[in-house]
Formats: structure tokens, C-alpha cells, sequence
């Protein structure tokens, strides 16, 4: 009986630890440890999806417009972050200032080039010409971004993964200006390749990207024209570097002309339904009182006795629309940090403004200037409807905060909104002299003017003005912020996550002071 | 030979008790193994029952303050349910768990919360905080606690034992006389007020600039006495109201009584915000157990309450415990039992930091009446109606927006054991196997309602997590009296944990219409679902040698196999070894002074995993930064994307390491009058797991590796005196002293620090070269020598960011007393913690809204300790309202100006206690205590221990964090 117990027991015994050691195989562990919470690989079209959505909300819409409108004065800074923009303290030159929109960028060209890589080399997506396409679009997109607002950056080496999921560069060297603008041309090249005159289709066996595609719905004759529309921006973005102007200048205009030829072609994101929110909204709901009415905005506006006066400013509560004599612009580089002292901006409230990422308006306003530099006739027309179409781009963002105003503030007394059909008197009376006097200046005055909105086009506002102060004749618009004698920003400081992580970035940012001194490449900089 | 006082009588029947007794303190150590205290070869801390619950704290990590050393215990506030941090000897992780394991009744349970507030609440600042699962734990049920600090004592249990184990026994009918059963049933209340709370300055009114504005977040306006004058809303002066409505001399005009519907004139007074908003809480603890043992059986039943309504409205807690325990003796050798609790608990909470619900009372303005003035404005109970925006008012807050825990929760476990003797004296031979369950549902809500400022027509979230962990153990223990001399014990076993984990997430937002605060009233809903499971297989060893009572050596070894680690790296193994050797044994060193001495020394290895996945991809989301409000939410148009997620996993990850080695003394002189005990400590730790920050230009944000080192050296002396002991009065006390030193000595290659939680500055980091962890933020702009830097205003200059402050302690030294005279006992605690610095944003944002009492003196004149830019002392005078205030906006700026020491010094409890009936049938004990009532604090405004997270970052940053509380309270046990 002994010996029966202690057998029963030995059994016992080794059936647990059978039971144990075959509980800890490589095997058996790998099948508990499975993540069946997430995929671990989906097809092209639904990264690219994000790519459109990201590059727009965060992107177009975030930081750097953000950090733009304060440097450009579309808004005057009056409150924490954008306060300490405003008034030069630590924020233009901190690595922590535009790290979040870098870490998006970066994301975003990693996305864009896995996007590529799948419809080139995975069984699923090859043969998806228009996905791949769009994919070659916004890569190019983005990574004119980085290069016009960080200057010489990383690109060639960024996003890219091995097998297992980690990165194949852990600290992505540097690449020039010239350079990553040299792949922007041939990604927008090879777009334009594969989109076969607006004829692809997505082939592959994953299907077509449809309406996974917010902009434009998968449409290839599209995202031609936008394809085009993009070549125009970026080629004159580079005005400076030209090695031949002319030709150039030309090339510009037979974008313009395979672009778009209304604001029904535009490249913008309008996915926003209230629900869904307009970035630039987002921050003034989030952040009330940070941006104010700019000083140097209203006097641009008060010289052209501008019909936007009277319909785009509201109180400093943002709770009353007021006329163009009750504004209380906060002043340029002087203003206090108060939430409650300066008028707002109406167009703040735009809750379902699409974000442009390249607008009708724009590529109007790019002809005109290639016109005139080129001495072409009829640079007028071709002005008066960039500004009509401006206007009408600012009255979809101004119906939107007016009908937000009135959902949300009791006793609310709602505007009128009404501006394109004031173009014409505007034009006659008031921009038509103006450009008489200075062509050039008065394009970029108007182009300055249309690109304050919620459409996120203060960067390309920015942009031009690093372009023209480079070139020394004196169209850019005139700033009226004091410090900018030496503080102005003439470029973005590196991301943070770089400064610490990547000795290349740490190296070149230093500490910080480099972005009042050093203009980008293409704005007659070295780096 | 012990002291006895023998009542004399015709016949003397003495029964001596041994001195030995003490010293053969039998404590539980890992695995359930029950050793003799002297023949540990390192530290441990043991409580009883009464050390426990002398001040009837229904909280175990508030019942363990200033009672042990080595442990830095850090609760995040007074409120019901908070969360609390736990670490034994400094942290070892950088951002994962620090804190210990708990063993209830052998069964290892789950302590730590769910839920990071650093993943839920944007970095810990904002939202309500999580509690930890050690708060389903009922510390009037608790028999003993040991705790098993140090490597060596816990390395049998391999890899979750790198953090320390406490270990619990809960009360069983065990040791008790065989016969009727025992019951005993103890209640008692206890009235909490709030602590420390900013103190007001009560003489200027709303408004900025000395201009009065009523919907202005400041208190930088004119003399509350001087309102009436105001030229905008006045009373005695002519303006749009007194236009309207005529001259109310000495009144002014009110815009929110208007909005709400009441007469808007009102006369000038400042209000007490913060004393009108807080309550007294109330708490009631009651617990009841039968306790029997039979011939052959013993058993135990325990009910227990615990009901608490918090010093804020709408806070509280239930908590319920029931417990029943049995063990039979089946035959000579078989025994077999079984323990089984099942708690449930609901938990009400309120938000701190970014949208806390302290955020409009500790900043009100003085002349604004937020308690009397209504919430809401007239006819829509939704619309908010207060002295400022952006915030939502505290009473509308406590009306609408819902922050709720609810939890049921069954652990426990049954065992068979089989003891042989083999017919011999001086073999045993004990085999038992356990197997239990620990499984629990938590359900969370967050809700803001429509109307809430922290969303757009309300914001809910609604989720929760379902975990069942299943273990087995088996263990053989043989025990072998070689001879006189020598004995050996030998122990292997194997341990199987499995767990399985369920989540479910709802969140909805964008109500429809007001009144109905629910997911189906919401226009765009989320769900999703999350399943998890986790194995654990260890075998283990350990092998004790003793010679003579007076040496004794262990060795231990552990291999696991871990299921959540990449392929090829799951497996460890884990070696410590310890020695103890009692001097006094020795012959030649026996003498009168020295009862007791023994030296220890050990030494063990240890590890933690990460949770490894392979990479994936996920949905993305849209958020944080500067938005306040959820912008974008997939699906979009019916469609939803995947992006690869920002986090990448290392397929090479291994397990994190500590070694670690600690020497120690145990003296006891004079028959145990005086007691001492020293342990030093060290451990190295490295190749922490942790999300390693990247170049963003990779395109990912973090991976999931290996990196860093950290070391921590520790000294913890524990004496105590028991210098009277006479049958009027006896009398004891007792120091512990605690000095730590946690130093990360470095972070992945590049990566001088690595975020906790916080705000984008300031935050709690982990840096290179500082101890662990710090507080990092703007800095003051300072010259080649330090001094911090004015402008041409006399105001200081912000400089670049870095560390602005350290947390960690220099030292802590804990005081208990207990003290009897006649059948009175008193027993009371002391906890001083000295040195370590607290960010404290209240504090800041008091004197930059002009609301604290520092702004009081708005007349005089502030000169900033600094220099000038030419290098002379500072001497520009700031002086009157308008400048002061230009001045406390600068330094508000500067997050380094909001840095505090955080030495206290607290009275945690004092209790009294008198048997009104004490005889063989029953026994009647009543008894009064109060908790935290005395506070010397260098912080000036809060509490020391009122801050955010319930992660690695508490005790480092305060942000309207909720405060702690004082408690008052009587109760009495009973026992027959």
C-alpha cells in the first residue's frame, strides 16, 4: 500500500512537471505572448489614408502654421507658448518648441515611403499606380516642409525599417536643402509618370484606395493637377537658386496651366463636420486667448480699407462680432500676455474650415507673380480673381465660426458674411492703385492677406517672405515686430527628439541661437 | 531569564519563559517557508495586527507609514481610494514598476492600478487619479505583515521579486485554543477635515491691473472696499448699469448674480472659497470575525466595511470584504485547506492638475461668492455661470462630471499538504501544492458632462479591465537534523502563473442635447477591445545549512520562463546566497550586556521583463499638444487608417538585471531593553527596460530596449527601547532611519533624460547623473557664478530648461512611541522626511493669480535676490499693485520658481486605547485616535504629500493636486 501511495505520488509528481516544462516551450510562450489586439500589417491604401489626414491636421494645420502666423503677424502671440514666440523668449529657439511637428513630419515621410515601397514590392499592393502616386505626392509634400522649415535635414535616411520593425538609421544624417529639394522634383516627376496623364487606375490585388483617399477621392486626374499645381509652388519657392529665371518662371505658368481651374480642384482636407474639428480651431478652443488681433494685420487691411475688416474680428472674449473701428489689435512684439485684452480673430472659430494644403487662391497668386516678373500683360485679371477666390476661400471660414458662435454663445448676434461680391469695388478702389505703384508687392500684400484664415496657408506666407527679403527688392510685406531687427526667425529649430538623440542634429542646432542668424538655402543661407 | 512579576499564592506555580523566545521569532519568508528571525541571512521588517491598526487607517499604505525602514511609502493625496507608491530601497525601473509584490496567504496577488495616469491623463496632469489594487486590502483583517526588502530575501520568486515582497497573513482560526468559537467585531468612525490649503489674501478683488474685471482669472483688481467706485460696474459711479438700472451706492454690479437670475447688486466682501468648498468626511470602519478551532479543524469568517465620504462633495468610497478560511487535518499525514475573500468596491473620484476640480476654488478671487453665487445660469442648469471660463466651476463639476471606480474582486486559494516523518526523528518531509485565483473586474468612468470645459457638449469614457491570474505552486521541503550540530533544510518546487486580461474602452463625445449624459446621446462613439495573456514558469530551490544555532547559510536558485519576452530570450535564472552568524552563541563572547549579536551579510541576483510585442501597427490618434479636445477621431467618413505604432519593439530585449548585496548587524542589550538592527544595501541595476526616446527623424518615437543603469545605496537602522516595564506602566519606542541614495547613472547612449509625466516644462525626468528622479523645467537665467540673472525691470530671466529640482529625500527617520500606564495605552507615530524638492504649480499660479496671501502686501516693495547685468547686486524696487504683478507673472514663467524644499515633519497617528472589560470570556477594548493632525512643512501652500501620478512620478509634481486630510475618530473591539 506504501509503495502504491508513493507510486501514485511520483506519477503526480512528474505529470506536473511534464506539465511544466512543456508549459515553457518557445512555442507554446510565443502563442500566449500573440497580440491579437493589432494588425501587424495592413495594405497601402489604409497607411496612406493617415499619410493625407496627418500631413494636413498635423502638418499643414499644426505647429508650423501655428509658430508662422505669429512670425508672419497673421495673429499676434498672447499667450504662453505663442506669448514667448511673440516676444522672442526661449520659443523660437528651444528644441522642444517644434517637436511634435516633427515627430508628425518624420512619421508621416515613413508612412509615404512605406506606401511606395508596398505598392512596388508587395504581392497585395503592386500595380496600385494611383496610390503609389499619391504616395510619391505627399512624400514630396512633406518633405518640402522639412527642408523649408528646418533648412538642410534629414530625409534620404528617415523612415526606413528593417524586417523586424526597427530602424535601419537610428541617427539619419543631414542632407542639404538642394538635395531633398531634388527629390521633391523627382517624386512629383515620377507621380505624374504613374498618374498617366489622369488615366491610372488601381490595379493591384488589394484594391483601389477609393474613398480612403479624403482629398480627392482616388480621382487621378486629380492628383495630376495637384501634382502640377505642387511643381509650380515648389519651383518658385527656389526663385532664388534659378539658374535660368526665365525659363523657369516660365515652366511655373505651364504648371499653373495642367493645374487647377477652380477651387473644386483644390488639394485640401474637408473632412471636418464638427465632430471632426479644423486644426486651427482646435488650438483657439483649446488655448483661448493665446493668439490676438495683429497689429500689423488690421493697419494692412486699414490701408486697403479692406471689406474683411468689418466681417473677420471679434471682441476680446470672443463673444460679440465687432466693426472694423472696435478692433483692439494686440501689438507686434509689445503685446501683454492677456487673454482678455486684445480683439479676437473671428476665423478662429472655423470649426469646419478645410485645411488647404495647396489652395486654388495660391497657384492664382503664384501665375500673377510669374506674370509680372516676366512683364506679361493682364497680371490685373489674373489678381483680381486670386483675390476673389481668397475672399471666397475666407467666407466658407467665416460662415463656419459665424454658425459655431451662434450654436454655442447664448444672446450670439450673427454677421452677415459677405466678401466676393465686394471684389470688384475693392479692387477698383482700393488695390488697384497700390498695384499700380509696386506690381510684384502688391500681389504678395494680397497673397499675404488671403493666406490669413483657418486654412493653415501661413507657413507659404512665411515662405515668401524669407524668399523676397532674400532677394532684396522689397516685396515682402512689412512686419512691424521691433525685435525682429534681430530676432527675426528665419527658419525653425531642429525637433527635440533629434537634438537629443541624433549627434548630426545636436551638432548642427547648438544652442538654438542659429535660427535668427542663418537664413535656409533657398533663402540665400548656406545650410 | 525574562523578568516575571508573580502574584504570590499558597502554591507557586512559575512557569518560566524563555528570553529565547524573542529570538525565535518564527516569520514567514518567500514561498511560505516559516524561519526562524536570527537564522535570516538578511533584513526583515515584520508588523503585527495592532502596530497596524492602532489608528484605525482603513488604507494599508497609510497604516505602514513612519512604521518601517527602507520603504518609502508616497501617497498621492487624503482622498478616498487614492493612489499610493510603494518602493523598498529606491527604484530600479526607470518608467515601469517599482513597487513591491504582495503575497497574500502564499498567493502572490495583483497591487499595482490598471490604469497609468501618464497614459490616460496626458503625462498625470489631467483627469482623476487610479487606485492601486492594494486597496482591496482590509488591514483589519491582516494577521502579520512581513516585508522582504532586500534581493536575496525574495529571490525565490524570481522575477517579479527584483521590487521587494510583502507578504500577508491574513487572521485564521490557527493558534487558537481548541473549543467554542471566538468572535470579535470592532467599529469605529472618523471625521476628516481637510489639511494644509493655500492661505487667501483677502483685500483685492478680481480683475488685473488694479482694474476690476469680473470674468478675469486673476485677483489683481482694485480693493475689494473699493468696488463700489469701480467705473465700469460701480454702484456710486455713472455707467452702463447705473444707467440702467440707478445708483446702488456702495454696492456694484455683479454680471453672473444677473446671469443666474438674482438681484446683481451686491456689497462688497471677501469670501472664504476654500473653507466654504471643503466638508468634513466621514468614516466608518466595521469588521467581524468568527474564528473556531475543532479537533481536527479550524476556520475563520471575516466581514468587513468600510464607507468613507470625502472632504470633497461627491467623493467616497464603499468597500466591502468577506473572507472565509478552513483547514482540516484529513489523516496523520494529510492536511489539506483553503482560503477565499471576495471584495468589492466603489470608489468616487475628482479631477486634479490641468482641469482639476480645485483649479476654480484655489483661484477664485476673494470678492467672488463661489459658493453662494449659483453654478449654472439662469434656467439651464448646464450652462456654466462663474468668475472665469476654461475652467470648469467646482460645483458645476461636482453636479456633472463623474469620475467612478467600481470592482469586484475573488481571490484565493486551496491546498493539500503531506507530511511524513518516514518514521524517523529526525527527517520531514513536506510536499504541498496550491493552487489559486485572483480575479477582478474594475469599471471605469470619466465623464464630462455637456457643458464641461474640458470638452465640447460632454466627453465620456467608459471602460474597464477584467484580469483572472492563475497559479499553481508545489513545493517539497525535506528538513534534516544531521546531528546536534548541523541541519540541513532543502527546498524545490515549481510555479506556474498565468494570467489572462481583458480590456473594454468605449469613449464617446459631442452630446446631442444637455441632460443625458450618455454614450448613446454622444455623436461620435469609439470602442475598441484589448486581450491579453501572460505565463510564468519557474522552478526553484533552495538549500539551508545551520551549525549549531549559530551560523546559517542559504543558498537559493530560480529559473523562469516568461512568456512576455521576445523569442530566445525568456528565460533566467536568478542565485542568491546569504550567511547569518550569531556572536553570542560563541562561548567566549556570552556576557550580560550583549543578549544578542548577529552579522548578516547577502547577496542575490534578480530581474524584471518588459513587456515585449512585435511590431504593429495601430489607429491613429489625434490630440494632446495643445489641444484640450479630442479634434479628430477615426473612423472618418466611415473610413478607418493604420499606421505603424509610435513605439518599436526591440526583438533583442532582455531582462532587465539587478545585483545586489547587503551587510547588516542585529544587537539586542540588556535582556532586549535595547534593540538595534543595521542593514547597508547596494544594488546595480542595469539594462532597464524602458521606451528609449529616437531621433524623430527615424520616423518612430521610441523603442522598447535595453539602456541605462542605475545603482542605490542604502542605510537602514531600526532601534528601539522598551526602558520601562513594571505592572503600573510599561514603556517603548522606537527610531527607524532611512537614508537612500538612487543614482541613474545613465540613460541609452545620447538620452540625458527621459520623461515621467508632466507638462512639456515642467516635467519628472529620469537624468543622467542625478538621482532618480528629478524635476525638469525652465531654469532661472544665471551669471558664470550662479546668481540668477535681472533684467533692467528687477525682474529674473528665464533661462534654458534643466533639471530645477531633485525629489528624493536626504533621509527619513520614522518615531514610534507606545506607552501604558495602568491599562491606558498610547501609542503615537512620527514621520520626518528631510530634504527632496516638490514642484508645486497651486502654489505658483496662487501668486501669479494674485490670489495667495504672499500678494497680499501689494503696496510694498519686493527686491528679487540677484544681480543686475552688470554684475552689481539687484536693487531695483518693485513696488505697488501693477508692478508686483508684471513681477509674479515673470516668475511664473519660470518653472524653477515654483520649486520648493519638501522637508515635513508629521504626527501620523496618535491613538489611546482602555480595556473597559478584559476577562476569560470577554474582552472590551475602546479606544480614540487622530491621524496627520500636526504638519511642519517647508512647502508653503499644500500638502508635502498631495501630488500627481500614481506612477514613478508621485511625490514630485503638485498641481491642484487634491489635498491630504486630518482625521479624528473613537471606536471600540470586541472580542468573546
Amino acid at each position: 500500500m506504501k509503495q502504491y501511495k508513493s507510486t501514485i505520488k511520483g506519477i503526480a509528481l512528474s505529470f506536473i512537471a511534464a506539465f511544466s516544462i512543456t508549459s515553457c516551450s518557445e512555442d507554446v510562450m510565443d502563442k500566449v505572448n500573440e497580440n491579437p489586439n493589432n494588425a501587424h500589417d495592413v495594405p497601402a491604401k489604409f497607411i496612406l489614408s493617415d499619410v493625407g489626414v496627418s500631413t494636413a491636421f498635423n502638418v499643414v494645420g499644426g505647429d508650423f502654421t501655428l509658430y508662422s502666423s505669429v512670425y508672419i503677424e497673421h495673429e499676434t502671440g498672447t499667450g504662453q507658448q505663442q506669448w514667448r514666440a511673440e516676444t522672442r523668449n526661449g520659443e523660437p529657439t528651444a528644441s522642444s518648441t517644434y517637436n511634435n511637428a516633427w515627430l508628425s513630419l518624420y512619421s508621416n515621410i515613413k508612412n509615404a515611403k512605406m506606401v511606395i515601397d508596398k505598392c512596388q514590392n508587395s504581392s497585395l499592393d503592386k500595380g496600385n499606380a494611383v496610390t503609389e502616386a499619391i504616395g510619391h505626392i505627399l512624400l514630396a509634400y512633406n518633405a518640402a516642409i522639412a527642408t523649408d522649415m528646418f533648412g538642410d535635414t534629414p530625409f534620404s535616411e528617415t523612415g526606413i525599417m528593417n524586417e523586424d520593425g526597427t530602424p535601419k538609421y537610428m541617427q539619419p544624417k543631414i542632407d542639404t536643402q538642394e538635395y531633398i529639394y531634388g527629390e521633391v522634383m523627382n517624386h512629383l516627376t515620377t507621380a505624374i509618370e504613374l498618374l498617366d496623364g489622369g488615366n491610372a487606375k488601381d490595379n493591384g490585388l488589394s484594391g483601389g484606395i477609393g474613398d480612403k483617399d479624403y482629398f480627392y477621392g482616388g480621382k487621378a486626374e486629380k492628383w495630376l493637377k495637384a501634382a502640377y499645381g505642387l511643381k509650380a509652388r515648389y519651383t518658385l519657392h527656389l526663385l532664388n537658386r534659378s539658374k535660368d529665371t526665365n525659363k523657369d518662371l516660365n515652366d511655373i505658368l505651364t504648371y499653373i496651366d495642367k493645374s487647377f481651374k477652380s477651387a473644386e480642384d483644390e488639394l485640401k482636407l474637408a473632412i471636418y463636420d464638427g465632430a471632426q474639428k479644423n486644426p486651427t480651431f482646435s488650438f483657439n478652443y483649446s488655448r483661448f486667448g493665446s493668439f490676438s488681433v495683429s497689429e500689423s494685420l488690421i493697419e494692412k487691411l486699414n490701408e486697403r480699407n479692406d471689406p474683411r475688416l468689418a466681417q473677420s474680428f471679434m471682441n476680446a472674449d470672443a463673444e460679440k462680432h465687432i466693426e472694423a473701428n472696435e478692433i483692439k489689435a494686440a501689438p507686434n512684439g509689445e503685446a501683454l500676455e492677456s487673454s482678455s485684452e486684445y480683439s479676437k480673430s473671428m476665423i478662429g472659430y472655423a470649426i469646419t474650415a478645410p485645411t488647404q494644403l495647396l489652395s486654388y487662391h495660391e497657384l492664382l497668386f503664384i501665375k500673377a507673380e510669374a506674370m509680372a516678373r516676366l512683364d506679361q500683360s493682364g497680371v490685373e485679371n489674373v489678381l483680381k480673381d486670386a483675390i476673389k477666390a481668397g475672399f471666397e476661400n475666407m467666407e466658407v471660414s467665416l460662415k463656419s465660426s459665424n454658425k459655431f458662435f451662434k450654436d454655442n454663445i447664448k444672446g450670439y448676434e450673427e454677421v452677415t458674411i459677405a466678401l466676393s461680391d465686394k471684389v470688384n469695388d475693392y479692387y477698383t478702389n482700393n488695390v488697384s492703385g497700390k498695384f499700380t505703384e509696386n506690381e510684384i508687392k502688391e500681389i504678395i500684400a494680397q497673397k499675404y492677406l488671403a493666406f490669413y484664415g483657418a486654412s493653415g496657408e501661413s507657413v507659404e506666407a512665411y515662405n515668401d517672405y524669407r524668399r523676397l527679403k532674400a532677394e532684396g527688392k522689397g516685396y515682402e510685406v512689412k512686419l512691424n515686430n521691433p525685435l525682429n531687427v534681430n530676432k527675426f526667425p528665419h527658419r525653425f529649430g531642429y525637433g527635440g527628439s533629434d537634438v537629443t538623440a541624433n549627434k548630426a542634429i545636436k551638432e548642427a542646432f547648438g544652442d538654438g541661437q542659429y535660427v535668427y542668424t542663418e537664413p535656409v538655402w533657398w533663402a540665400g543661407g548656406t545650410r | 531569564m525574562k523578568t516575571q512579576e508573580v502574584a504570590v499564592k499558597p502554591i507557586l506555580n512559575i512557569v518560566l519563559h524563555s528570553d529565547a523566545e524573542i529570538l525565535d521569532e518564527v516569520v514567514v519568508t518567500a514561498m511560505g517557508i516559516s524561519r526562524e528571525k536570527k537564522a535570516l541571512g538578511y533584513a526583515i521588517e515584520d508588523l503585527k495586527s495592532d502596530q497596524l491598526t492602532q489608528a484605525s487607517n482603513s488604507n494599508l499604505a497609510g497604516a505602514l507609514q513612519g512604521k518601517v525602514s527602507g520603504i518609502d511609502i508616497k501617497p498621492s493625496s487624503g482622498m478616498p481610494g487614492a493612489s499610493s507608491q510603494i518602493t523598498i530601497r529606491g527604484a530600479r525601473s526607470f518608467s515601469g514598476d517599482n513597487t513591491p509584490l504582495y503575497v497574500i496567504d502564499g498567493m502572490p496577488v495583483t497591487s499595482t492600478p490598471d490604469i497609468d495616469t501618464d497614459k490616460q491623463n496626458n503625462g498625470s496632469v489631467s483627469g482623476a487619479d487610479f487606485a492601486n489594487r492594494a486597496v482591496d486590502i482590509d488591514p483589519n483583517d491582516i494577521e502579520s505583515i512581513n516585508i522582504l526588502k532586500g534581493q536575496a530575501a525574495a529571490a525565490l520568486y524570481g522575477i517579479r521579486a527584483s521590487n521587494g515582497v510583502i507578504i500577508i497573513t491574513t487572521k485564521s482560526g490557527k493558534g487558537l485554543a481548541k473549543g467554542k468559537p471566538q468572535i470579535s467585531f470592532s467599529s469605529n468612525v472618523s471625521f476628516d477635515v481637510v489639511g494644509r490649503t493655500p492661505k487667501q489674501q483677502m483685500i483685492y478683488a478680481q480683475g488685473s491691473k488694479g482694474q476690476f474685471d469680473p470674468t478675469s482669472g486673476q485677483a489683481w483688481g482694485p480693493k475689494i472696499s473699493e468696488l463700489p467706485n469701480d467705473p465700469k460696474y460701480g454702484g456710486n459711479t455713472d455707467n452702463e448699469y447705473t444707467q440702467k438700472y440707478g445708483k446702488h451706492e456702495g454696492k456694484y454690479y455683479v454680471p453672473q448674480l444677473a446671469a443666474a437670475g438674482l438681484d446683481p447688486w451686491a456689497t462688497p466682501q471677501a469670501y472664504d472659497n476654500i473653507g466654504d468648498f471643503f466638508r468634513t468626511g466621514v468614516t466608518w470602519n466595521n469588521s467581524f470575525n468568527i474564528a473556531q478551532a475543532l479537533e481536527k479543524t479550524t476556520y475563520s469568517f471575516s466581514l468587513g466595511s468600510s464607507t468613507q465620504s470625502g472632504i470633497i462633495p461627491g467623493t467616497g468610497m464603499q468597500r466591502y470584504n468577506a473572507k472565509v478560511s478552513a483547514e482540516t487535518k484529513l489523516s496523520n499525514n494529510w492536511t489539506t485547506g483553503f482560503v477565499a475573500n471576495y471584495i468589492t468596491s466603489n470608489i468616487d473620484k475628482a479631477t486634479t492638475s490641468g482641469n482639476g476640480i480645485l483649479r476654480t476654488v484655489y483661484a477664485a478671487p476673494p470678492s467672488y461668492n463661489l459658493a453662494g453665487i449659483p453654478y449654472h445660469i439662469n434656467g439651464d442648469p448646464y450652462t456654466q455661470n462663474s468668475f472665469r471660463s476654461s475652467f470648469d466651476n467646482a460645483y458645476w463639476a461636482i453636479e456633472n462630471n463623474e469620475f467612478n471606480e467600481k470592482t469586484n474582486r475573488f481571490f484565493g486559494n486551496a491546498y493539500v499538504n503531506y507530511k511524513t516523518k518516514f518514521g524517523t526523528d529526525n527527517h520531514t518531509l513536506n510536499v504541498k501544492y496550491m493552487a489559486g485565483v485572483d480575479a477582478y473586474t474594475t469599471h471605469y468612468t470619466d465623464s464630462y458632462g455637456y457643458g464641461s470645459y474640458s470638452s465640447i457638449n460632454g466627453d465620456l469614457t467608459k471602460y474597464g479591465w477584467t484580469n483572472a491570474t492563475y497559479n499553481s505552486l508545489l513545493t517539497v521541503n525535506y528538513d534534516w537534523n544531521i546531528n546536534e550540530d548541523w541541519n540541513l533544510n532543502v527546498i524545490a518546487g515549481n510555479e506556474i502563473i498565468q494570467s489572462y486580461r481583458n480590456k473594454y474602452y468605449s469613449y464617446a463625445y459631442s452630446y446631442g442635447f444637455s441632460g443625458w449624459n450618455h454614450l448613446d446621446n454622444a455623436t461620435v462613439q469609439k470602442t475598441s477591445s484589448e486581450k491579453w495573456q501572460k505565463r510564468t514558469v519557474g522552478f526553484f530551490g533552495n538549500i539551508a545549512a545551520s551549525y549549531k544555532n549559530m551560523l546559517y547559510l542559504t543558498l537559493t536558485g530560480r529559473q523562469d520562463y516568461v512568456s512576455n519576452m521576445p523569442r530566445n530570450n525568456r528565460s533566467f535564472f536568478y542565485p542568491s546566497v546569504s550567511l547569518g552568524f550569531i556572536l553570542t552563541e560563541l562561548e567566549a563572547l556570552k556576557n550580560d550586556v550583549v543578549t544578542f549579536a548577529k552579522i548578516r551579510a547577502s547577496y542575490a541576483e534578480v530581474g524584471q521583463a518588459g513587456d515585449y510585442k512585435e511590431n504593429y501597427f495601430d489607429i491613429p490618434s489625434y490630440g494632446g499638444g495643445f489641444y484640450q479636445i479630442t479634434p479628430l477621431q477615426y473612423p472618418i467618413n466611415g473610413n478607418t487608417a493604420y499606421v505603424p505604432y509610435e513605439v518599436i519593439y526591440d526583438p533583442n530585449l532582455k531582462p532587465q538585471n539587478t545585483k545586489s548585496y547587503e551587510f547588516g548587524a542585529d544587537v539586542s542589550l540588556w535582556n532586549n531593553i535595547v534593540s538595534l538592527s543595521y542593514t547597508y544595501s547596494r544594488q546595480n541595476v542595469k539594462d532597464q527596460i524602458f521606451e528609449v526616446p529616437l531621433s524623430g527623424s527615424t520616423g518612430a518615437e521610441s523603442m522598447l530596449t535595453n539602456g541605462g543603469k542605475i545603482h542605490t545605496n542604502t542605510h537602514e537602522l531600526a532601534v528601539d527601547f522598551t526602558p520601562i516595564q513594571t505592572k503600573l506602566a510599561d514603556w517603548s519606542f522606537g527610531f527607524n532611519f532611512t537614508k537612500m541614495i538612487n543614482m541613474v547613472d545613465e540613460l541609452a547612449p545620447g538620452v540625458e533624460s527621459i520623461r515621467l509625466g508632466g507638462y512639456v516644462t515642467p516635467q519628472v525626468r529620469a537624468s543622467a547623473g542625478e538621482e532618480f528622479p528629478v524635476i525638469y523645467g525652465s531654469t532661472y537665467k544665471r551669471d558664470e557664478n550662479g546668481n540668477i540673472m535681472v533684467d533692467e525691470n528687477g525682474l529674473p530671466i528665464k533661462g534654458e530648461d534643466g533639471v530645477i529640482g531633485k525629489v528624493s529625500p536626504d533621509f527619513m527617520l520614522g518615531f514610534n512611541t507606545s506607552l501604558r500606564v495602568w491599562k491606558f495605552r498610547l501609542n503615537a507615530v512620527f514621520d520626518w522626511k528631510q530634504g527632496g524638492q516638490m514642484y508645486s504649480r497651486t502654489t505658483g499660479l496662487g501668486d501669479y493669480y494674485g490670489t495667495s496671501s504672499r500678494t497680499a502686501n501689494r503696496e510694498g516693495t519686493i527686491i528679487f535676490d540677484g544681480v543686475k547685468a552688470d554684475g552689481s547686486k539687484n536693487d531695483i524696487e518693485i513696488t505697488g499693485p501693477i508692478a508686483q504683478q508684471a513681477y509674479y507673472t515673470a516668475i511664473n514663467d519660470i518653472d524653477e520658481s515654483s520649486v520648493y524644499e519638501n522637508s515635513f515633519i508629521k504626527l501620523r497617528e496618535i491613538a489611546l486605547s482602555y480595556p473597559v472589560v478584559k476577562n476569560k470570556n470577554i474582552e472590551l477594548n475602546v479606544n480614540a485616535f487622530a491621524r496627520n493632525i500636526l504638519i511642519w512643512a517647508t512647502v508653503p501652500d499644500v500638502d508635502p504629500e498631495a501630488s500627481q501620478g500614481n506612477n514613478n512620478m508621485t511625490g514630485a509634481f503638485e498641481d491642484y493636486s487634491l489635498p491630504q486630510t486630518a482625521s479624528y475618530g473613537f471606536g471600540f473591539n470586541l472580542k468573546f
